[in-house]
């Protein structure tokens, strides 16, 4: 895996990014965001499942995570990948911002939680405090897979 | 229908058109109308389910749907492509998701179903079961009109 901070360029970070979500245009707009911070997207899933599988053979740096999704909601995928790897780190996006789903992935360890449409750059602002953050406790320093 | 369960969807489609359209959108005329409801030609439907169901549809004539999809992009589209019928489910579905959001703060316990996007000329919604009666307000934009369609009773 690339260290994070790689890049020279100010306020740009080198980071690996899986991003899961059903729509093509939210899967597209999240990877401008995620080019525009210097970050690149190295995995897509368009199920909760297939994100599960994807973060297990990519170990990304980050996952941006639809709530609503086929097969798994991307909730339950969270929560799979947090018992795998308890120091992934998961930023939720949704356009269904509901408490309770978002409160359910906060308190599962997601990091964040984004509402759709994303915006260039308070949506890296908060990407770039997720990745600068260091991992809350109890959440061991690597990846388990 | 009731006014503080309809509203929310007015508004959250006015915010979401307003920041992508990146402009002022000004409401027009609000109308009752029974369904069936005549069609633009592109219709972005999302279900209602819950304590409070029904429907919502972003109705729009095909040039504003594809301006729409052009400035969500920021490229103009080469037709109703599939990514651009999926760009216009999204905006569906980030509108809904605003509003049912809303209602949830209200007290009401709905969810949205999966956006559809409907394509054809002359076409009419229909409403399965008793017969809704649909506030229907027009939005105009900088890149055209999108009418705004919600249809919705308490379960």
């Amino acid at each position: 895996m690339e260290p994070r901070n790689a890049t020279a360029a100010p306020g740009r970070t080198a980071f690996r990014a899986l991003v899961a979500d059903d729509s093509e245009f939210a899967r597209r707009t999240a990877g401008k965001v995620i080019a525009a911070m210097g970050g690149q997207v190295v995995g897509e899933a368009t199920t909760g499942r297939e994100a599960v599988e994807r973060y297990r053979a990519l170990h990304p740096d980050l996952v941006l995570m639809d709530i609503t999704m086929p097969e798994m909601p991307g909730v339950e995928a969270v929560e799979e990948i947090l018992r795998e790897d308890p120091s992934a780190r998961i930023v939720m996006v949704t356009s269904l911002g509901h408490q309770e789903i978002v409160r359910r992935a906060l308190g599962l360890g997601a990091r964040y939680f984004l509402t759709k449409p994303l915006h260039l750059q308070a949506a890296a602002e908060a990407l770039r405090f997720v990745l600068e953050a260091p991992a809350p406790a109890g959440a061991g320093g690597g990846h388990a897979g | 229908m009731r006014v503080e369960q309809v509203r929310p969807f007015v508004d959250s489609a006015r915010d979401v058109l307003q920041e992508v359209v990146d402009g002022p959108v000004r409401a027009g005329r609000l109308q009752l109308q029974a369904t069936p409801a005549p069609c633009r030609g592109v219709a972005a439907v999302v279900g209602l389910a819950g304590e409070v169901d029904g429907r919502v549809i972003l109705d729009m004539d095909r040039e504003t749907a594809l301006r729409l999809v052009g400035r969500m992009h920021g490229e103009p589209p080469a037709g109703l492509t599939p990514l651009a019928q999926d760009t216009l489910a999204e905006l569906a579905s980030m509108m809904a998701g605003r509003a049912v959001t809303t209602l949830h703060d209200r007290g009401f316990r709905l969810e949205p179903t999966p956006p559809l996007l409907v394509v054809g000329d002359n076409m009419t919604m229909t409403s399965a079961g008793p017969a809704l009666e649909a506030l229907v307000i027009p939005l105009s934009t900088g890149l055209g009109e999108v009418v705004v369609n919600v249809a919705v009773r308490m379960a």
